[in-house]
């Protein structure tokens, strides 16, 4: 039996998305969270062009990556906070 | 005339692997091995590798020559030689990258170790991925998809996610403001962009390279009825890549050096680098979607496609350094004006005057 690369390629990504998912929860640092929410992200956008849905795709990509995680990312670094290993709130 | 990178490399590697691998194989006795090596998808698979290869370095190489260009013209702008090693100075580059090479790989100590060192992935990647979009002409290029401009844009607006985790990693001050400043700027001059393209577009009639390299053609440079959105791409591109008159994030006497203070060693010869590669593909995504890109005067036919568009990009990049050399910083609190309420409403108008042009069929 042949070897279907689009079955594999595909269950990477989703392997890929659903373990991001689960560090998005997991995390203790909150950026860390947005990071792997904008991978989270990256990976449905790939799961669109096995749909088919690149114009989809491209469009996820560019809203959800590009401007959605660092409105997120914005919105935790203005807000107060400790310094990375100290008490000192900034 | 232009070199048609696919069919030249995939006679290359069928005549290397079918007619002179293959039959070494045969005779030792590897007869499954060389049938598996003759057969079409490893031929198109090594020769994918094998364009990516070549585009991979020509991109790389362009980029490189941009840095030269940039302290060669510098220097001469403001009244030095700039830079000395080799002739006319072509080797200093070489040396830089030698020298941030051999110096140590540094973490600090209150960084997070996984998202500091990500942050250079993720903007020397997106950099460098935007090099499979841009076609040098009708036969040079990796991928060509049917949205290669939007797919383009698209890659161009993760960068300012890789900054803003890349400052706020290095647990400092002045790399946060940057990352901010960075992220701030990068995100609000995008939308002046996105929209100076669209007038592009909707003459153009098209999302993709060739065609709207295509229609210049046939018709006119869309620098003549866009000059509107050209000055506007131009404006917004030198915020994009962050130079001068927008080097706020960076700002040198304020932020020491902006978001990028903690990288050191090849990590921030390698930003340093994947910014001129944005350069380049800014520089390029210009001599596309207004200059006609590959398009030539018909007496100079002789010349290749590749060496007309490439001369027109250096054109372009040699614009963004005299504008370098040219202007101040603009202040902080005006930065975000500029962008909100100048370049947004001329771009607003230049799509009006797109669709006007489109609907008398002018051009």
């Amino acid at each position: 039996m042949p070897l279907e690369w689009d079955l594999l390629i595909f269950l990477f990504i989703s392997a890929v998305a659903i373990g991001a998912a689960l560090a998005v929860v997991w995390s203790k640092e909150v950026v860390r969270s947005v990071v792997f929410l904008a991978l989270v992200f990256l990976c449905i956008g790939f799961t669109y062009v096995f749909l088919n849905a690149e114009y989809l795709a491209v469009v996820q990509i560019m809203i959800y990556v590009g401007a959605v995680s660092v409105l997120m990312l914005f919105g935790i670094m203005l807000t107060k906070r400790r310094l990375l290993g100290g008490d000192r709130c900034e | 005339m232009y070199i048609d990178i696919w069919q030249f490399l995939g006679g290359l590697v069928h005549w290397l692997l079918v007619d002179i691998i293959g039959p070494i194989l045969g005779w030792i006795g590897f007869h499954g091995l060389e049938s598996w090596l003759g057969s079409p998808g490893v031929l198109n698979f090594v020769t994918i590798l094998l364009v990516a290869l070549i585009v991979f370095t020509v991109g790389m190489l362009v980029a490189i020559t941009h840095i030269w260009q940039e302290r060669k013209t510098l220097g001469r702008l403001m009244d030095r030689r700039g830079t000395q090693v080799g002739p006319i100075g072509l080797f200093q580059n070489f040396a830089d990258g030698l020298k941030v090479l051999v110096k140590e790989a540094i973490i600090p100590d209150a960084a997070d170790p996984l998202v500091y060192n990500a942050a250079p992935v993720i903007i020397i990647g997106v950099s460098l991925f935007m090099f499979v979009t841009i076609p040098y002409s009708q036969g040079f290029y990796v991928a060509n998809p049917q949205m290669s401009v939007l797919l383009t844009l698209a890659i161009f607006s993760l960068v300012p996610f890789g900054v803003l985790i890349g400052g706020w990693a290095s647990n400092n001050k002045y790399t946060l403001i940057g990352g901010l400043r960075a992220a701030a700027q990068i995100i609000a001059y995008e939308i002046p962009l996105l929209l100076s393209v669209i007038g592009v577009i909707i003459l153009a009639g098209s999302l993709n390279f060739m065609d709207i390299v295509a229609y210049q053609q046939s018709h006119v440079w869309m620098v003549v009825p866009m000059i509107l959105g050209f000055v506007v791409f131009i404006i917004s591109m030198n915020a994009e890549l962050e130079r001068v008159p927008f080097d706020l994030p960076e700002a040198e006497a304020e932020l020491v050096e902006g978001w990028m203070t903690e990288f050191g060693g090849m990590k921030f010869g390698l930003i340093m680098m994947s910014e001129y590669a944005r350069g380049f593909v800014g520089a390029s995504i210009a001599t596309l979607l207004f200059l006609g890109g590959w398009d030539m005067p018909s007496f100079l036919q002789f010349i290749p496609d590749e060496l007309w568009f490439l001369a027109k990009v250096f054109a372009v990049f040699g614009l963004f350094i005299w504008i370098r050399g040219a202007m101040p910083r603009v202040r902080t609190d005006q930065i975000l004006a500029i962008g909100w309420k100048r370049l947004l409403p001329l771009a607003a108008i230049n799509i009006f005057i797109a669709i006007i042009f489109k609907t008398l069929g002018w051009f």
